[in-house]
């Protein structure tokens, strides 16, 4: 397994008196990182630690080896930061923010202009990067905002919502591009609401509930014990069916939608449960396979945190 | 890997990028170009006292350096008015103060870097044409004019500029962190140079001194280079300083606050 690239021991933060991380603590490996939970569940606060922005009460925050705040400028100039709630550098054009953002970074003029024409044209900004930035579309915001945060060839990328207001094959592209330099070597954390890109590009994820860690660990052991099921259904698919099926040991469950969901997907299992339903006499319109998402099992690890009262 | 940026690296690129903003106006760059007017006239007047002097046999004695030296401050203002106020008020209603502070630059970088877009204009549009009617004084004059003394007046102007240059700083920029509409910073700075003198003078207590900026320029070129009262030149260049400081700090500590997510 690889080092740690985030460490977090214990972090207490709060602001304005209210305290918002509650005793985090998480050693995240995975090449790149899904920073989930709702919303107020801490992600901008925890990403404004890791920066060195806002300094913790109590705790230790290390990033690349690199104990924040005191290497805050360090880590800053080696982090590449695509800031969901901050625009673009105003009063110019596309490439002029991004000639600013990477000088900023400490690259002289000429190459952060060579640099810069060469992050727009990955992202397939065309003449547009010439035009002003008052003048752009949310697509090309977040493809210029993209391009801010890569144009100084950043050590790890921390992407605040990369995807939002993209139109299908902009975030597709956009996805593919992250996937690429996730693949390069470059450390990524991405806290995002839209979990099917964390499950596109994310190998670890760190879960936050109310200023707490409700998960931290590899997509992988988010998954387990979510095997894959079927669901159907239809008419009268309720609890007397549930019980039927289960005294038929075929295990089964009525999800928020009012379908039915089995667990059990071999073959004998699904033969004996038309059976059960022809003799309960439902009547299954449907019976799809369907793969687990990452969104449910957050959800379902959201569920078990919280009925153990916080405990992870 | 990638090394910090040194301050002065992060301090010119603000300043660069705001001054070459500004520059797309047409308002400013009519007003440095303006700037360079005086200095043109103050020429001309030196070279019809040579040519009185060549015609007569008798000089004049006209010296257009206290003229100009009153005069050029005029547009050092309107050009700090025009680069100082949208510099931190832009920002600020565009919301983009954190993407400073996700890069390594600091409140105190970002309120240095806005400083000196403003003050480094201010500065050479104030001193060069003041030392271009030093050089020509000097030129035209030849033996008449003492090198000495024209090195004396260039010290003193220098110490003119640089106190009249960050009080304009500080006078734009504090304002322009202090509202989010740069309309209301540009009358926030003119309330600045305008109503702490008139408030003085309602209470009869002006006189020998002044606090607005530019008035109190004016009391430096007289305590400077007509009265050369030394300590009273202190003193009306400490005040100066203390408008550079206290745009400083305000922009310093109103970012300061805006910089976190």
């Amino acid at each position: 397994m690889n080092p740690p690239w985030i460490e977090v021991e214990n972090l207490h933060l709060s602001r304005g008196g209210r305290p918002v991380l509650m005793g985090i603590s998480a050693a995240l490996h995975g090449r790149a990182v899904g920073l989930v939970g709702a919303n107020g569940a801490g992600k901008s606060t925890f990403i404004g630690a890791l920066l060195g922005i806002l300094a913790p009460d109590k705790g230790k925050v290390t990033v690349l080896g690199l104990e924040q705040p005191t290497a805050a400028l360090e880590i800053r100039t080696r982090a590449g930061v695509m800031a969901e709630q901050a625009g673009i550098f105003p009063g110019g054009s596309g490439v002029d923010a991004v000639v600013f953002a990477g000088m900023l970074s400490g690259l002289v003029r000429k190459e952060a202009l060579r640099r810069a024409h060469r992050a727009l044209d990955a992202l397939d900004v065309g003449e547009e990067r010439y035009r002003a930035t008052a003048e752009y579309s949310t697509g090309m915001r977040q493809r210029c905002k993209m391009a801010m945060s890569l144009v100084h060839d950043p050590e790890i990328l921390i992407l605040d919502e990369p995807t939002v207001g993209l139109d299908p094959p902009g975030r597709t592209q956009l996805l593919e591009l992250i996937r690429s330099l996730r693949d390069e070597g470059r450390r990524i954390l991405i806290s995002t609401h839209i979990l099917a890109d964390a499950e596109f590009l994310c190998d670890e994820m760190l879960l936050l509930d109310a200023g707490t860690v409700a998960f931290s660990g590899p997509v992988a052991a988010m998954m387990k014990g979510r095997e894959e099921r079927f669901v159907a259904s239809g008419d009268r698919l309720d609890a007397p069916l549930v019980a039927r099926l289960a005294a038929a040991n075929i295990p089964a469950t009525i999800d928020s939608a009012g379908r039915l969901v089995i667990s059990a997907i071999d073959a004998d299992s699904i033969r004996r449960f038309w059976s059960v339903a022809a003799e309960a006499g439902a009547a299954i319109r449907r019976l799809d396979r369907e793969a687990p998402t990452l969104e449910e099992a957050l959800l379902a690890r959201l569920d078990v945190v919280r009925a153990n009262g916080g405990t992870r | 890997m990638s090394a910090v940026p040194s301050a002065g690296h992060v301090i010119g690129t603000i300043a660069q990028r705001e001054f070459r903003i500004a520059l797309r106006r047409r308002f400013l760059r009519t007003i440095l170009i303006l700037g360079f007017l005086p200095p043109i006239g103050a020429a001309v007047v030196l070279i019809i006292r040579l040519l009185l002097k060549q015609m007569q046999g008798h000089d004049v004695g006209w010296d257009p350096l206290p003229f100009l030296l009153n005069f050029q401050a005029i547009p050092v203002f309107l050009a700090a008015l025009g680069l100082g106020t949208p510099a931190v008020s832009r920002d600020r209603s565009e919301d983009v103060l954190y993407l400073y502070a996700v890069r390594p630059v600091n409140p105190s970088l970002y309120a240095a870097g806005k400083m000196l877009a403003v003050f480094l204009p201010a500065f050479l549009v104030m001193l060069f044409p003041i030392a271009m009617v030093i050089t020509i004084r000097q030129g035209i004059l030849g033996s008449d004019a003492a090198p000495l003394h024209s090195l004396a007046d260039f010290g003193r102007a220098f110490v003119l500029t640089f106190g009249l240059a960050v009080a304009m700083a500080g006078a734009t920029v504090g304002p322009s962190a202090a509202t989010k509409r740069g309309r209301w910073a540009l009358l926030l700075s003119l309330a600045i140079m305008t109503l702490p003198d008139t408030i003085l003078r309602v209470f009869g207590l002006d006189g020998d001194w002044a606090i607005g900026p530019l008035n109190v320029s004016h009391k430096l070129v007289e305590t400077l280079f007509e009265s050369k009262v030394w300590m009273e030149s202190l003193g009306h260049l400490a005040i100066l300083l203390t408008w550079g400081a206290a745009g400083f700090l305000l922009t310093r500590w109103r970012v300061a606050r805006e910089m976190i997510p």
